[in-house]
């Protein structure tokens, strides 16, 4: 506890240390702006307090700016039209605060992983598309279980990470965690994954622990065409997907989509491996937009398919199953833009999904209801507030005559109610902004939390943001640790017995107080830099404890007894080399440690040794000549003692290159100099036997229009 | 367990293919392609093509009031792109006439103009504002905008695939408008009806 508290104070000195240095740049800066406040010229970028003005920053380089301006002038327009252009700090993003916003104005950790990336890493599967984005951990438990986290607790039902696809939350809310093999879109009509490390509760719903995902799709009047795409493979065995879009008379944009997959089976070494997947799905989103200013969206999808498995029971030995899944949702938000600065959205969705594993049945039907509503107030402060509603309904049914896993009830509903307000203050325009609000929630399960957050933002000038904040942020009980009965079969940790988990109603929630400090710079064109690091404090930490009854068998129930000490850095950049040649990679170094006291059992609330210490990625992407890509992308991932997994470099990469007007094909090679590799353990409660990620090569062509 | 060899030798030799294989890819990709594309900034990208529309669309005679009269661009005040603009007005003429950038606070006070380029940050009412207020006149109206969906826009600027600036024409709102695009316009743009 000690080097806990030790290790407070040392965060505390650093914020400190952060807010003296910046401290004496408040009179620098106020100084250098208080011309232009006066000279009504200047003072135009109020207006659009999203957009860097770089001309006039870089006035030192207006010599370079100007020729480059001329050259550009006598060029004919096919040359114009070759002419890449750099990129910049001013990536949209809106995760962070529910609203429009930049990487470069965000107090938080986050990345985006554009369309473009996306495309050029020919990814087929959203868990791999992560892989791009920094200090997240993406393994590959098998061909369709995966181990997706954010600076904590990993494994297939890490439960600490928040997933939204087009603002529909995808956790499963049995353990609470996401099950990724079900969660799918048609990839090249995304827009862009916001990846937020670190809580962001504040604005989002109770899972917003240790990061958020956001997964937006284009509107449908940004996918006018058809386009289709057809690919085979090794691993990736077969893939189809297509859609179309248009615009009716009336003015609705629309757009129909659907794919199919079919994955091979893993390497499992010394034994069969039995975890191919085929999923086909179906889905469709149409917008609206009045003169008046009101958007209309509604959406929905269906899905289709089979998860194979294979666990190990120790009764009844290694056995092969099938997981059938499937589901759908429904999602209609009315937006309706009051003014510049005063806007109000609706949203209602119906998520609904089946898998049965285990001979254990699930079914949920989840409802919400979300509003949200943001304003201008006087004019330094910008308020966003916002209140949900969420019922699920669930089904969990076991048949076997020794259920492996059961839920006592077998239906149940639980509600949740939240509300949140944040304010954004503008302390010294385009200097000093500093955000404040909480989200206040209610569910079934435990009572009322308050999860605030504060965050300060300082823009030394228009390229560089420096950033620190203290958030507080809970994951509430599911459905399995509040009233779930688990019968583990495993032989680990006390011998060859079932053993029995009890949930036990109220816990109220797991607790994490994080303090996070960033900087991040676009010194110039070519090159962009991004550094956080932060220390996650959690209690109350949920832990398996063994009780042995006198004249009983022993039991497993949770206790919140456990405690934990995350901490960590990540480094990320950009650099456009050469016009043809760009580079991208990022390092991360995280640690988490576990305090599990006696009598717990060891590893239930998280395995310090289940995170990679150090991870390392680089992308080098290259624009050949005629429109040929070639990408390659280089990942180091740090041994695992927990998992007793090595540490493994693997090498992805695209090559394509344009058929006809129309049509692309790539080549594309997974896992390139490496013949197979695990990238993570079993999980001794399900029994499921991790597989190996064998190398791969699929090619496949793009046709659109 | 796996076997020590595994964690050990294995990566090492792995890095090192790799390595070889970044510096082989960098060395030879880096020659040929840099005479084909270049790199330069968005808005220097942006501002050389709101110059080459002057050139290569065809406004009907009725849009000036006499041969020496010069061709109006009109953009919001505080546009990034005025600075540059300005450059392109003080050093160019295109199809013989001087070029003139006018500066308006909002865009209901737009008018008389030949071109009217509204940038990223303009609010999407604003836009459809723009909109209808210029399909009255021979105005030729340019979009930064790539989120809103745009209804009878002539041109609208895109970020291609492959990092370059590419253009939407919309040749029923240019026809609506009395426009016409030189072919060399039309051909390196993706062409789109109402």
């Amino acid at each position: 506890m000690d080097r806990r508290s030790a290790r407070i104070h040392l965060v505390a000195a650093m914020l400190a240390a952060v807010l003296l240095t910046a401290g004496p740049a408040v009179g620098q800066t106020a100084e250098s702006l208080a011309p232009a406040d006066q000279a009504p010229p200047s003072g135009q970028r109020l207006e659009h307090p999203d957009t860097f003005d770089e001309d006039t920053a870089e006035g030192a380089d207006d010599e370079g700016l100007d020729s480059e301006l001329d050259s550009l002038l006598d060029q004919d327009l096919g040359s114009l039209r070759r002419t890449s252009v750099a990129p910049a700090l001013e990536v949209e993003v809106s995760s962070v605060s529910r609203q429009k916003s930049t990487i470069g104005r965000s107090p938080a950790a986050v990345f985006v992983i554009t369309d473009e990336m996306i495309r050029r890493s020919g990814y087929q599967s959203i868990p791999e598309v992560l892989r791009l984005a920094p200090g997240l951990q993406v393994a590959r438990i098998d061909g369709n279980k995966w181990s997706v986290s954010s600076r904590g607790e990993s494994g297939r039902f890490s439960d600490k990470l928040l997933v939204q696809i087009d603002g529909r939350t995808v956790y499963n809310p049995l353990f609470a965690g996401v099950l990724w093999d079900v969660q799918d879109v048609l990839l090249e009509d995304v827009l862009r994954i916001e990846v937020i490390r670190g809580p962001g509760a504040t604005v989002w719903g109770a899972n917003a622990v240790n990061g958020v995902i956001n997964i937006l799709t284009k509107s449908s009047s940004q996918t006018h065409g058809s386009y289709a795409i057809a690919g085979a493979g090794t691993l990736e065995q077969g893939f189809v997907g297509g859609r179309l879009g248009g615009r009716t008379e009336r003015g609705v944009d629309y757009r129909v989509w659907g794919k199919w997959f079919q994955r091979d089976e893993m390497d499992l070494v010394g034994g069969s491996p039995y975890d191919a997947t085929n999923q086909a799905r179906l889905g469709f989103r149409t917008d609206w937009e009045s003169p008046a200013d009101d958007k209309l969206t509604f959406q929905g999808q269906y899905y289709n398919g089979e998860s194979d498995s294979l666990a190990d029971k120790d009764l009844a030995g290694r056995i092969e199953f099938d997981q059938p899944v499937s589901g759908g949702n429904l999602l209609t938000r009315w937006t309706r833009t009051h003014s510049a600065d005063h806007e109000s959205s609706l949203q209602l969705y119906y998520d609904r999904f089946d898998r049965k594993a285990y001979g254990f049945g699930q079914q949920t039907n989840i409802f919400d209801l979300d509003f949200q509503s943001r304003f201008r107030y006087r004019c330094d402060h910008r308020i966003i507030w916002g209140a949900g509603y969420r019922a699920i309904f669930d089904k969990l049914t076991n048949n076997d005559p020794l259920p492996y896993i059961a839920a006592d009830p077998k239906r149940r509903t639980v509600q949740r109610f939240s509300a949140f307000i944040q304010d954004e203050m503008t302390l010294l325009e385009d200097a000093w902004y500093f955000t404040l609000g909480s989200k206040f929630s209610h569910n079934t399960y435990s009572n009322f939390e308050l999860q605030p957050s504060a965050r300060l933002l300082w823009l030394p000038n228009e390229s560089a943001a420096a950033w620190c904040a203290v958030s507080r942020a809970v994951r509430t009980p599911s459905r399995l640790s509040a009233d779930g009965r688990l019968i583990v079969n495993q032989p680990v940790p006390l011998g060859n017995f079932p053993l029995e988990l009890r949930g036990v109603g109220d816990l109220g929630a797991e607790n994490l107080v994080s303090y996070e400090v960033g900087y991040r710079q676009q010194t110039n064109e070519f090159f962009a830099w991004d550094a956080t690091a932060y220390f996650h404090d959690y209690d109350k930490l949920q832990v398996l404890r063994l009780n042995f009854p006198p004249a009983a068998l022993p039991f497993l129930d949770i206790s919140d007894a456990a405690a934990a000490d995350g901490y960590g850095f990540e480094i990320s950049a950009t650099a456009q080399l050469t016009a043809c040649w760009s580079m991208r990679g990022w390092y991360a170094f995280q640690r988490i440690e576990f305090d599990e006291p006696p009598p717990s059992v060891a590893g239930s609330a998280g395995k310090s040794g289940a995170l990679p210490r150090n991870q390392v990625s680089l992308t080098h992407s290259f624009d050949l000549s005629r429109g040929r890509q070639l990408d390659v992308i280089t990942r180091y991932v740090d041994n695992l003692p927990a998992e007793s997994t090595p540490s493994y470099v693997a090498v992805d990469t695209r090559f394509a290159w344009n058929v006809g007007r129309n049509l692309t094909a790539s080549v594309v090679g997974r896992n390139l100099f490496d013949r197979r590799h695990p990238e993570f353990g079993p999980n001794y409660f399900t029994g499921d036997v991790p597989t190996e990620v064998p190398r791969s090569v699929h090619a496949y062509v793009e046709w659109r229009r | 367990m796996k076997p020590d060899p595994a964690r050990t030798i294995v990566p090492r030799r792995r890095t090192g293919v790799v390595m070889t294989l970044l510096i082989l890819t960098g060395i030879l990709v880096d020659q040929p392609a840099d005479a084909q594309t270049s790199l330069a900034s968005e808005r220097n990208v942006k501002v050389a093509y709101l110059y080459n529309f002057l050139r290569y669309v065809r406004w009907p005679e009725t849009a000036y009031a006499d041969e020496s009269s010069p061709t109006v661009i009109g953009i919001l005040t505080g546009d990034p792109h005025s600075r540059l603009l300005n450059q392109v007005a003080a050093k160019k003429q295109a199809r013989g006439r001087r070029i003139v950038v006018r500066e308006f606070d909002s865009v209901r006070e737009i008018q008389a103009c030949h071109l009217v380029f509204l940038h990223a940050g303009t609010a999407p009412a604003d836009e459809a504002e723009a909109i209808a207020r210029t399909e009255r006149q021979n105005t030729l109206l340019i979009c930064e905008s790539v989120v809103a969906a745009q209804r009878g826009v002539p041109i609208r600027f895109f970020a291609d695939h492959d990092g370059t600036i590419g253009l939407k024409i919309n040749v029923d709102a240019m026809t609506r408008r009395g426009l016409q695009a030189d072919a060399k316009l039309l051909n390196i743009a993706s062409i789109e009806r109402d």
